[in-house]
């Protein structure tokens, strides 16, 4: 079962300078209003001064609890959601192109690189049309092929996606949740686009209709040197497929770093809160309580200073005063986390480790029980190997 | 020990390894919908047994029934056109000296079902907005479960329902009484769907998906404290999730259900580390894990349609294994392959006869 992975390497030497997308300052805030008059009474910052880097066939992970803004940023980098403030800057055929600054028809043009895949395959779909009208009008719309040439690209893209042509006249109540994603998936494709951002693509599937979906998202972006944006709230989802991950609360990414550095070395009290919280598929493996306090505050009134101190463990006094920029804590490894907060954090984790091999290995049997655990290997290799820490 | 499936053991007195009396023990239940287009067999022969103060995990996927099964247990499914054809859902009643009630039996508008629904056996949901009620609030709407099974008056009701808001961790519980669900987050509103579940101290807890639409933070919190408070009062859990990250820490036993049937039953820890049927397997090599990178390698094709049932083996035609002579013509039957481990596929049988001949099954 040890299959090599499917998932490209993030060949660093030779993709490092071929940035496809620049995101320097984005801020996207939502109006309160109220009374009467509709007066606005303050800001929802839903994404607050982000700053992003994609290198061309790279995968972006963003993850973050619900309302944290990561779709709310991957809308508004295409302009789904007009951004307040900021800059993005998307190579394409040599130019940086600042995406803010183009007008309606210009940014229109541009959007046949730029497509989006949602994440309710049921309502993203328009009832009436059938799966031929679906994928071709993207084609249509932009007079990219008619008549025979037309019907030839819908029906290789149908192909590609694991649907057959004869289900090009059907409509989308006839599919289940899995077709319906690929039918998504074949009309963000139909132009061509060099940068897709997946909203959340897998996660109203079932988890082996979700396997289908991230394999062929993986094969399509070998393919066609796709970039992807992927959006999602699972971590192990995220881990999976991206190159790299960025982790939001609050509007902001907090850290971010290579999927694989940021699983081993989480450097922010969220990301490591966030990953104590998964749950796997192995009785040994133990969750903790999420090693944070609270619940989100209203991002309409969101906290000064650093903006989970309220939820931090490690927070001090001047936590609620300083706000915090991302610096980096390790090659690539970005992070928001204050230095003495960073300090705990790595302290507290050694100890947790030395004291988790021995709790683990005291109470091998007691399945259900709630404490630190050291990190098993997947379940084919679990026979074979008693000791599997750290195993890729 | 159990045998089989089959319904020969009398189970009055039936204990699990752990010298635990059985609380509810399903029979071949099936459940079937008679819709326009046919019949569907959502539940189709299944047996599962809970101890009291179990949690079993009912795993599978969109479709298999584990809902329906347990809205079988509650007679909440809409009939028609839903109908219990057959089996037996016997529910052992804390100090009943007759018996158990056969719940397959009994008349779902009835005064017997209704004395144990949401006394005896509480329920809660995936999506806690849809199951309270939008205009009341919340502290009505436990005062009102408390009211309805017990014999106390409305003051008493009511610091009975705040004194649960506080034992699930709502902030404020006197101020959250008069909160309406709208008012909570999903987390605060799932808190107190949990307060209203338990608020008669029930011997039963059925949850369908309690933390699907919940963010991992608040998943972690919630499932703590339904452990907690299944420790405290006592009672059994019957965990309804297609997330097996969740069944590994909550559950004692697992049954894994595909199209109706249980395909697969045994010891979470069996379940999760020595899969025998190809679904399971399946399910667990198409999950990414985290810190694990590897190729994930689905199961092939699509759930059937459930009016054309493939006559055989209803996973037959997605099994890796379908060498096995027979499988799209008989149904195999869940057959003990380890002790306490009992799985539903003719490979299994066959495979271990090819492996280790000496103890090849009769």
């Amino acid at each position: 079962m040890n299959a090599p992975s499917t998932h490209p390497a993030p060949a660093a030497t030779e993709k490092a300078d071929d940035i496809i997308l620049e995101v320097r300052g984005l801020k996207t805030y939502f109006p309160v209003k109220k009374g009467i008059w509709r007066r606005v009474v303050g800001h929802v910052k839903a994404v607050d001064g982000v700053d992003l880097t994609l290198r061309r066939g790279e995968t972006l992970g963003l993850v973050g609890e619900s309302g944290c803004g990561k779709t709310t940023l991957g809308r508004s980098i295409i302009r789904l959601i007009e951004p307040t403030a900021g800059s993005i800057h998307f190579h394409h055929g040599g130019e940086r192109i600042d995406l803010m600054q183009l007008g309606r028809g210009e940014m229109r043009r541009l959007r046949r690189e730029l497509q989006y895949i949602f994440q309710d395959p049921f309502s993203s779909l328009n009832p009436w049309m059938n799966v031929f009208d679906i994928v071709s009008e993207p084609l249509v719309v932009n007079r990219v092929a008619s008549g025979s040439e037309l019907r030839g690209r819908v029906e290789s893209l149908i192909r590609r996606v694991g649907l057959k042509p004869d289900h090009l006249r059907r409509y989308p109540y006839a599919f289940s949740g899995g077709q319906r994603q690929r039918i998504g998936i074949a009309r963000a494709l139909a132009l061509n686009p060099s940068l897709i951002i997946a909203d959340e693509p897998v996660s109203a599937l079932d988890v082996s209709v979700q396997a289908q979906i991230l394999n062929l998202l993986e094969e399509l972006q070998d393919e066609f040197n796709l970039t992807y944006i992927f959006v999602a709230h699972d971590l192990s989802v995220v881990e999976h497929i991206s190159d790299r991950v960025a982790v939001m609360y609050l509007g902001e990414i907090v850290e971010t770093a290579e999927s694989g550095e940021l699983y081993r070395n989480p450097s922010h009290p969220y990301t490591a809160a966030l990953l104590s919280a998964v749950l796997d598929p192995d009785p040994d493996r133990r969750p903790e309580r999420p090693r944070m306090k609270g619940i989100v505050p209203d991002p309409a009134d969101a906290p000064p200073g650093c903006k989970f101190h309220t939820r931090c463990l490690y927070a001090e006094p001047h936590c609620a005063r300083e706000v915090p920029v991302l610096r980096e804590v390790a090659p690539g490894h970005e992070s928001k986390a204050c230095a003495s907060c960073l300090e705990r954090m790595r302290a507290e984790a050694t100890g947790r480790a030395a004291e988790g091999v021995e709790s683990a290995s005291d109470r091998a049997e007691d399945v259900p029980h709630v404490s630190p655990a050291p990190l098993a290997a997947p379940v084919e290799d679990a026979d074979n190997s008693p000791s599997n820490e750290g195993k890729q | 020990m159990n045998k089989t499936d089959t319904v020969t053991d009398t189970a009055a007195k039936e204990t699990d390894a752990q010298g635990r009396p059985i609380l509810l023990d399903i029979r071949s239940l099936r459940t079937t919908f008679h819709t326009d287009d046919g019949p569907v067999r959502a539940v189709d022969g299944v047996s599962l047994k809970i101890h009291r103060q179990e949690t079993l995990g009912v795993v599978g996927e969109s479709g298999c029934g584990k809902s329906i099964t347990a809205m079988s247990v509650m007679r909440l499914f809409p009939s028609p056109p839903g109908r219990i054809e057959g089996g037996e859902i016997l529910f052992h009643a804390s100090g009943a000296e007759s018996g158990p009630v056969d719940l397959a039996k009994v008349d779902p508008k009835g005064r017997v079902i209704r004395r144990i629904r949401g006394n005896e056996i509480a329920m809660i949901f995936q999506e806690p907005m849809t199951s309270l009620s939008p205009v009341h609030t919340v502290g009505n709407q436990i005062s009102e479960t408390i009211r309805l099974h017990q014999k106390v008056d409305k003051k008493e009701a009511r610091e009975r329902s705040i004194e649960m808001l506080r034992k699930v961790r709502l902030p404020k519980p006197e101020r959250q009484f008069d909160a309406y669900p709208f008012e909570l987050s999903g987390g605060m509103r799932q808190r107190a769907m949990i307060a209203m579940a338990l608020s008669c101290n029930p011997s039963l807890l059925i949850a369908d998906e309690p933390t699907t639409a919940l963010d991992v933070t608040v998943q972690a919190e919630i499932l703590y404290l339904i452990k907690e408070l299944q420790e405290e009062i006592g009672m059994a859990v019957m965990l309804i999730t297609h997330d097996l990250g969740v069944i590994a820490h909550m559950a004692d036993t697992v049954a894994v259900m595909y199209m109706g049937k249980v395909v697969e039953r045994a010891s979470t820890r069996n379940v999760l580390k020595d899969p025998r049927h190809p679904y399971t397997v399946g399910l667990l090599r198409s999950i990414p894990r985290l810190g694990a990178k590897r190729a994930l390698v689905p199961i092939k094709g699509t759930v059937p349609d459930p009016f054309k049932l493939p006559p055989g083996c209803s996973f037959g035609p997605r099994c890796p294994r379908q060498v096995y002579p027979g499988w799209d013509t008989d149904p195999p039957l869940l057959e003990e392959v380890a002790p306490g481990h009992f799985t539903r596929c003719c490979g299994t049988v066959c495979e271990e006869a090819d492996e280790q001949p000496e103890t090849a099954a009769p």
